[in-house]
């Protein structure tokens, strides 16, 4: 278009620069936050989706309902289930099982690495999960029953930018590995997280041939391995604890339902054990990228997202778009409110309303295009800062574009619509005649913004008091100045781990800083990884009715998180840290069917192959977040609790806690020399099952304060426009005596009735929204009147605010120039 | 003749009686004549010019003119845009013409020229005394060589010697062939014209 639209537009904006500023601000705000979140749940959707020919992969979950009609929905399944399927089915280009471990590798004589990803797998692993893949020209992948594979930046974290093929590692109590390739990172939106893959081959070569004592292998020479064969038992009776994940990947063009409705059929020819045989056993096939989100099955392999805080997220995105958006509109219509007289200038020089909305949209979409630039490094940073990890996928530019334009059509085509056509009917009237800037839009955008806003707000005082709420619940136990550590690795299997325990143990307690010390296959904040549904009281045929977790303690357990006994008595000392003796939980009382607590002390119950007793009764108490109900428990004193982590755990007093810490160390260095001592407070671990939910509340949060600040804006804006336009009228009254006092009180009530309107809308959806929010908490806090009350409260006091130094200024201006000005 | 009204009527309606703004008006403008139209407030001076100018309509009677694009206007508050400067606001009537980039230049230095306003092209509108606004004004009526001009109360807001100024140009415009017609309440404005229209409610008195 050729008139002056650019110097106009620049002119526009120098001219009304706290309008323009607020305009602009409003919408970097808005594009800002747009963009991160939409990164943010493009990074949760797109969960497994970088693997080739994803769409194909799926993983073999288990669905088991017993006999007695406990379910079981494991994301674990049996080892012959995937190589049933891919020996049977011509649909299934390959499989693989893996089974994960947690270990700490060592390399070199000081380099080691705690909490490694570590997996057991076949040797189809990558043909699964396809990865570039750097090796030397003479090593297979996964062929060397002494090789592993690491990830790249598992590699530079052990050996810098060294060359780490055939590289020696060495793996908890000291199994040697040889680096026979590197594969490229799995990426971080993924649900697997690997770093470093070996062969169930080499895992069983080891278990045979590692002299624990020793701690060297020794070769031989005549292993065979035994190929896994599907149609054997011992493939379907693994417990839980040592079943692997198991997945598939179809050949293209094949439909999951064929292979699904074979499933039946198939597992009829496998020799399963009687209790599956009792049972209804069926595969449950999961997308590869719908596990992320979709997935919340028993034994997952990490904390899955959930698909409720995706919603929420895509919901805050809409919300605030929506409130900086409006924002611009109003204010966009109050700027062209005060330009008519330009417009019908330009109408009587010869243009058409159509040439006159161009000029609207050209200036609408420049200053969109202004903001959008400035917000570019700003979400840039953020999504840098908050997820390092990804990589921005350029479509986001796309939906950006996209929402630039429905925004600048929209801040145009409303005050064109509204305020502009057909304001000039009988010609051109309105030249020479004073301009009517009623616009009835105003009062509209401002409830919207406002009701937005208090919905924000209520949300976030709901959450806030939830996170309140689940860090002062009595949690039952007490890791007050208790540290743990994992229990040293390189005493795996080491048949002298109750000696140098008893040894390590007595140590301590003649430290006058620890008070009690305590060794335990799971502690509170950690998960309790074995479960057992086969728990039946001594002589009876049936278990009962309820899956039971299973902890190994010992008898200063207790002692150490301070949990209450509320009937028995606790463990007594062992010198070999083994008793048949177990203590449970409330609830396991319940579920096994006792009245009482003290109706459950001394009966007995069968465990695996133990007949054990019950000696005592313990509180429940919350052994993970409150997001999880409390599960019955069974605490049996076993110290071989499989080769799974354990955990030291040391209760301190408060004086010196530095100096005993040190004290530990040196006694933890004399007795585990091969292992530093590495330690973590134990209410910040239980605290850290919340990251998810406080990062979720900070989102909110700062939306919440984001978008109040933007509406606040916007009320400013239309205070100020409203009150120039009012300035006659407020002179007039002053003439006739009112008093500064009643003008303001008057200016005000024109827009707080709108909050006040805003308010009555956003209760019963904030009400809804909060609550469905909560629904994903097993314990919650309620939420009370006053939430709303202070939201409400709180936005009509900002509004005020905002607006009453305006009306202040106008109620004490001199009538005298206002009304000479007319 | 380069219009005629017959028998015109443009009434309102207010609480059930009709308020005739403009009664019976009628009346011809020839070609390169310079009418005053003159009379008491509320007499339906401006009200007329409109209907000339097609910025209103009526309600009655028969209207006579070629096309609104003949026309100039000129106004006593100016009514140039703030925004713009005295080149751009002139340049502006082009805009929404069919005219050429180099063609607009060429028609707007003349219009400086002509009026001795070259050194104030880069200037705001808020920059300039009354008077030069209003020649801005009426450069701006005129760049698209009008038939006729329009002008409510042209000199109403300046002092008498810019008024002066302006209706001598009037008075040259005219004597180039420009037909103008005016609303006054200057006697000593009338005077330059060559024929007066006095209103009185809406009704011509004398002609």
């Amino acid at each position: 278009m050729k008139s002056h639209i650019i110097n106009t537009i620049i002119r526009n904006l120098v001219k009304k620069k706290f309008l323009s500023l607020t305009k602009i601000l409003g919408l970097i705000i808005g594009y800002s936050i747009f963009m991160f979140l939409v990164v943010k749940i493009q990074h949760e959707t797109n969960y497994d989706q970088f693997w080739n020919h994803s769409e194909s992969v799926y993983r073999v979950a288990l669905d088991l309902k017993y006999e007695n009609g406990e379910q079981v929905k494991s994301a674990k399944n049996f080892h012959g289930a995937s190589e049933l399927l891919n020996l049977e089915l011509p649909e299934i280009l390959n499989h693989c099982n893996f089974n994960k471990d947690v270990v700490t590798i060592f390399s070199g004589s000081t380099q080691k690495i705690q909490d490694v990803d570590f997996v057991f797998s076949d040797p189809s692993f990558f043909d699964v999960f396809e990865r570039k893949i750097i090796k030397s020209e003479n090593t297979g992948v996964l062929k060397n029953i002494h090789g592993v594979v690491i990830s790249q930046s598992f590699a530079h974290k052990l050996f810098g930018n060294e060359n780490p093929l055939n590289k020696e590692i060495t793996v908890n109590e000291g199994w040697k590995f040889v680096v026979d390739a590197v594969f490229e990172d799995i990426p971080d939106n993924s649900h697997l997280k690997i770093d470093v893959v070996a062969t169930y081959k080499s895992l069983f070569y080891y278990m045979r041939n590692f002299d624990n004592t020793r701690q060297i292998l020794i070769d031989n020479p005549n292993f065979t391995y035994k190929q896994p064969d599907p149609y054997t038992v011992r493939r379907w009776r693994t417990p839980v604890a040592y079943r692997p994940y198991c997945y598939i990947k179809l050949k293209e063009g094949t439909n999951i339902n064929t292979v699904e409705s074979k499933v039946a059929a198939l597992l009829t020819k496998v020799p399963l054990p009687q209790n599956l045989k009792d049972s209804n056993m069926a595969f449950n096939f999961q997308p590869i990228k719908d596990i992320h989100l979709k997935s919340n099955l028993d034994h997952e392999i990490s904390a899955n997202g959930n698909t409720k805080q995706v919603l929420f997220l895509s919901i805050i995105i809409f919300v605030v778009l929506f409130v900086c958006a409006i924002n611009f509109i109003s204010l966009n219509t109050i700027s062209n409110l005060e330009l008519l007289k330009n417009y019908a200038i330009r109408l009587f020089s010869g243009a058409t309303y159509t040439q006159i909305f161009q000029l609207m949209f050209v200036e609408s979409f420049l200053i969109n295009a202004l903001s959008l630039l400035i917000s570019l490094p700003i979400a840039y940073a953020l999504i840098t800062t908050q997820l390092p990890a990804h990589t921005i996928d350029l479509s986001i530019l796309l939906y950006v574009v996209f929402v630039l334009i429905l925004i600048a059509f929209s801040a145009a085509l409303i005050p064109f619509l509204s305020v502009v056509k057909n304001r000039f009917t009988s010609g051109l009237k309105i030249v020479g005649q004073k301009i009517n800037q009623n616009w009835r839009g105003q009062k509209l955008m401002v409830t919207a913004q406002f009701s937005i806003t208090i919905i924000l707000i209520v949300c976030t005082i709901g959450i806030y008091k939830q996170m309140q709420f689940m860090m002062q619940t009595d949690l039952g136990f007490n890791g007050k100045q208790t540290l743990f550590s994992f229990s040293p690795m390189t005493m795996n299997q080491h048949p002298d781990i109750p000696v140098k325990l008893s040894t390590f143990r007595n140590e301590l307690l003649t430290l006058k800083g620890v008070n009690s010390f305590s060794t335990s296959s799971s502690i509170p904040g950690q998960t309790t990884p074995r479960l057992n549904n086969q728990v039946k009281a001594v002589h009876t045929a049936g278990p009962f009715p309820a899956t039971f977790n299973e902890v190994s303690i010992d008898d200063a357990y207790l002692k150490t998180y301070n949990i209450k006994l509320i009937a028995g008595e606790n463990l007594s000392f062992q010198n070999d840290w083994v008793s048949n003796d177990i203590l449970i939980n409330q609830t396991a009382a319940k579920d096994m069917g006792f009245l009482s607590a003290n109706n459950a002390i001394g009966n007995r119950v069968t465990l695996g192959k133990h007949d054990c007793t019950i000696r005592g009764v313990i509180e429940d108490y919350h052994h993970t977040s409150l997001h999880n109900a409390i599960k019955p428990t069974i605490y049996a004193q076993n110290i071989r609790w499989d080769h799974s982590v354990g955990y030291y755990s040391f209760q301190l007093n408060s004086d010196n806690v530095t100096g005993t810490i040190s004290q530990i160390t040196q006694i933890w260095n004399r007795l585990y020399p091969k292992e530093e001592f590495i330690y973590n407070f134990s209410e910040a671990s239980f605290a850290s099952q919340y990251e998810s939910d406080q990062k979720f509340n900070q989102i909110l949060t700062y939306s919440a304060c984001l978008a109040l600040l933007v509406s606040c804006l916007g009320l400013l804006g239309l205070t100020l426009f409203n009150i120039k336009k009012r300035l006659k009228e407020i002179s007039i009254r002053k003439v006739s005596g009112a008093s500064v006092k009643q003008i303001i009180i008057m200016l005000n009530i024109d827009f707080i009735k709108w909050v006040l309107v805003a308010f009555v809308i956003s209760i019963p959806i904030s009400w809804y929204a909060i609550n469905t929010w909560l629904e994903d908490f097993a314990y919650r806090t309620s939420i009370d009147w006053w939430i709303f009350g202070i939201a409400g409260f709180a936005s009509i006091l900002i509004a005020l605010t905002t607006i009453s130094w305006q009306s202040f200024k106008a109620a004490t201006s001199n009538p005298v120039k206002a009304l000479k000005e007319e | 003749m380069i219009l005629q009204i017959k028998n015109l009527f443009k009434w309102e309606n207010s609480g059930g009686n009709r308020v005739f703004l403009l009664n019976d008006i009628d009346f011809t403008v020839n070609e390169g004549e310079f009418i005053s139209i003159m009379g008491p407030s509320g007499s339906g001076k401006t009200t007329l010019l409109n209907v000339i100018g097609m910025l209103d309509g009526f309600n009655e009677g028969e209207y006579t003119f070629f096309h609104k694009e003949y026309i100039g206007f000129v106004f006593q508050s100016y009514h140039l845009i703030d925004e713009l400067t005295v080149y751009e606001n002139i340049e502006t009537p082009l805009l929404y013409k069919k005219h050429r980039s180099s063609e607009r230049k060429a028609l707007v230095a003349d219009m400086l020229d002509r009026f001795n306003i070259v050194g104030k092209k880069d200037l705001f509108p808020a920059q300039l005394s009354g008077g030069q606004q209003q020649l801005v004004g009426i450069a701006r009526a005129l760049i698209t060589s009008p038939k006729l001009i329009l002008a409510d109360e042209p000199t109403g807001n300046l002092n008498s010697k810019q008024s002066d100024e302006i209706m001598t140009l009037f008075k040259q415009l005219n004597d180039e062939g420009v037909t103008i017609i005016q609303v006054t309440h200057s006697e000593k404005n009338a005077a330059y014209g060559s024929r007066i229209i006095n209103l009185l409610d809406g009704r011509i008195v004398s002609n």
